[in-house]
Parts: structure tokens; C-alpha cells; sequence
């Protein structure tokens, strides 16, 4: 076995874990090799300075103070963990916050009442349908077919109404209101 | 790792508190003298024990095989130590360059201890190896500390690094080679 081997496996051989055979064969080179045994022999001296060197004890007093630091932030840990699970839905939402909002604004306008009363879109017959808005004023609605000339009066009628609160109930009943008076009830 | 101590891992990490707290006082010491050992001070070694507990806390979830517990821990330990080597930016002092050494070590080499039993007499022999390793860099000291001051296995430390047992022995063997350098004539 060559010196370059024996340097190789020193530790192995120093720890035990060489199969009998690499070992009886460190043994035979090292009988023979003065150079060998004298690496090994500083080796052993190394490895004893290193392990028996010590480091200073911080004391009984640092012992317990450590375990009372990592438990107290383990629990902090802990309790951290369980707020960020507590959280993570309302994170979710909040992300998902300006989407839902944009659609709630788009249905707003959408159900509002001011787009369904332009006056360009009147036309004969369809009165009831435009003025017919059960949500907000429970149900009430015009059921009587008009001419070209009573929609168009119609339509002066519900642009000359103020707009305050468009889409709401009041409005839109001041506004049929309006229109049967003006019409003289005719449903 | 004996059948107790697994027990207590698999109880760990099964979120038991106090099987928690049994490894924490069963591992302290050891963590903390490899901390010491990497990072040369009181200071830093109990920041990176502290640490140390409190990942493997955290990351109890990660651990696959309970018998590579150790090494996991050591894994966590050896990382943050290593982190917080880079973040201090510590000097590298040269082994060639004996003038950086402090007054006390200086003293120490002149007077020319001439056996193992004599320098482990002295109370400062830990302090010049602390300082001896301390000078190592990063990846070597803690192949060092780990393997010939705490008396891991070859295995263990290439998988508490994981790197091949290859560079392990690499490593070793350059870093006892200037240690060795140094504290040759005094042995």
C-alpha cells in the first residue's frame, strides 16, 4: 500500500470503520514505514488537542435562560402561525378587494334608474316596461299602451324630473306620478 | 440515535411541546459548542443556538426520516452560522501572518510548549485553537469543528452539508493542513 493511501484512509482507520482486510494492510505498511507512523502518530496528537480543548461554560444560569428565550419564541412562533392562518381569508378578499368592488359599481349603475329613462329610446308601447320597476317602487307600474304623441311627453316629462336620487324609489314614483296626472289616469 | 430519542423526535414533530422541549435540553450543549466553535465568541454562539432551536421548531414539518434529526439540526445550525460569518464580514487572518495574532497567543507560541499533556495544561490552549480554527474559512472551519472537534463521522458531516463525503475529506485535509501548520511546532 502506497503513503499516499495510508494518508487517505486515516480516519478511517483512526475511527475503526476499515474492513479488517484495508486494516490488517495499514498495519502491515505502518510496521514498515517509519514516515507512515509518525503521521499517524501526529495525527492522533491533533485530533487529541482538538477534541479535548474546551470552550468556556457559560454557566447553569445561561442554560436555563436559553431554554426560556427559544420557549417563549416558539410560542411567539407559534401564535404568530395561528394568527397568519386566522388572516389568510381576509388576505384572500382584500386581494380581491378593487375587483369586487368594480363589479359592484358596474351592477350599481347597471340596476340604477337614470339608463333606462333616456328619452330618445321612448317609443309607443313600451312605456309600461320603462317605468316598471317592482324592486323599487313595490310593484307599481303603468299598464296602459300610449301613442307616439304621449310617449314624447313622456319623455319631456321624465328629463324635466330632478335627478337628485336617480334609480331610487322616490324618484321613480314622483316620476310615474307625473306622468298619470298628466295623462289624467288613464290606467 | 437510541429508540427515547426517537420517540421524542416523532413526538416533535407531531407538534408534542414538551417532547420539544426535551431535545432542546438534550441538544443545547452540543449546538452551542459547535456554534462556539464556528463563530469564536459567547455572543454569536448563543444567537446561532437560539436560532438554531427555533428553525428546527418552525420547520419540524420538514423533518423526512427521524434518524437524520441530528443532522438536520446540525444542517440548520451550520447554515446560520455560516450566514452570520458573511453578514459580520469577519477578517480572514492568514496562518502565515502570525502578527495579527493577539499579545496573549503570541506569548503563548514563544514560550514553547512541548507536549500535548502541557499545552491542554494551559489554560488558554482552547482560546489559541478557537483562534486557530477561527481563522479557517467559513466551509472549513466547520468541516473541522464538526468532524475532528465534535467527533462526527465523515457521513454525518456530508449530510449535515450536504456535499459529497469527497469534498468533506477535501476540506478536512486542507484545513488540518494549515492548522496543523501552525500548531505543529508547539506539540
Amino acid at each position: 500500500m502506497a503513503c499516499q493511501k495510508i494518508s487517505y484512509y486515516l480516519d478511517d482507520y483512526l475511527s475503526g470503520d476499515l474492513p479488517s482486510r484495508d486494516r490488517m494492510e495499514i498495519d502491515s505498511h505502518l510496521a514498515s514505514c517509519p514516515e507512515c507512523k509518525a503521521m499517524l502518530t501526529e495525527h492522533r496528537k491533533f485530533l487529541a488537542v482538538l477534541q479535548e480543548s474546551k470552550i468556556p461554560d457559560p454557566g447553569e444560569d445561561y442554560w436555563l435562560a436559553l431554554e426560556k428565550s427559544v420557549f417563549s419564541r416558539t410560542i411567539d412562533s407559534s401564535a404568530a402561525n395561528v394568527v397568519a392562518e386566522y388572516r389568510k381569508p381576509f388576505i384572500k378578499i382584500w386581494r380581491y378587494l378593487p375587483a369586487v368592488a368594480a363589479v359592484i359599481i358596474l351592477m350599481f349603475f347597471a340596476l340604477s334608474g337614470k339608463p333606462q329613462f333616456p328619452s330618445a329610446q321612448l317609443r309607443a308601447g313600451t312605456v309600461t316596461q320603462l317605468a316598471y320597476d317592482p324592486e323599487l317602487i313595490g310593484g307599481y307600474y303603468l299598464g296602459s299602451n300610449y301613442t307616439g304623441d304621449e310617449v314624447g311627453i313622456m319623455a319631456d316629462l321624465i328629463e324635466a324630473v330632478p335627478l337628485s336620487a336617480p334609480g331610487s324609489a322616490g324618484y321613480n314614483l314622483a316620476m310615474i306620478m307625473q306622468l298619470h296626472a298628466h295623462l289624467g289616469g288613464r290606467n | 440515535m437510541s429508540e427515547e430519542t426517537k420517540v421524542l423526535v416523532q413526538r416533535f414533530i407531531e407538534g408534542d411541546r414538551e417532547a420539544y422541549a426535551e431535545l432542546v435540553r438534550r441538544y443545547k450543549k452540543r449546538i452551542y459548542s459547535l456554534a462556539y466553535r464556528m463563530m469564536g465568541n459567547h455572543s454569536d454562539a448563543d444567537e446561532v443556538t437560539q436560532e438554531t432551536f427555533v428553525r428546527v421548531f418552525e420547520k419540524r414539518q420538514d423533518i423526512r426520516a427521524i434518524t437524520y434529526f441530528q443532522s438536520f439540526l446540525l444542517r440548520i445550525a451550520t447554515n446560520y452560522a455560516i450566514d452570520l460569518l458573511r453578514r459580520k464580514q469577519k477578517r480572514f487572518i492568514s496562518f502565515e501572518d502570525e502578527t495579527e495574532m493577539l499579545p496573549s497567543v503570541q506569548a503563548e507560541m514563544a514560550e514553547g510548549i512541548d507536549t500535548p499533556e502541557r499545552y491542554l495544561e494551559n489554560a488558554e490552549l482552547s482560546e489559541i485553537i478557537s483562534l486557530a480554527i477561527d481563522k479557517l474559512p467559513p466551509k472549513q472551519k466547520i468541516t473541522i469543528a464538526l468532524h475532528d472537534v465534535e467527533g462526527y463521522s465523515m457521513t454525518e458531516v456530508a449530510i449535515t452539508l450536504g456535499c459529497p463525503e469527497a469534498t468533506v475529506r477535501s476540506n478536512l485535509h486542507i484545513a488540518r493542513s494549515k492548522l496543523k501548520k501552525w500548531l505543529a511546532k508547539k506539540l
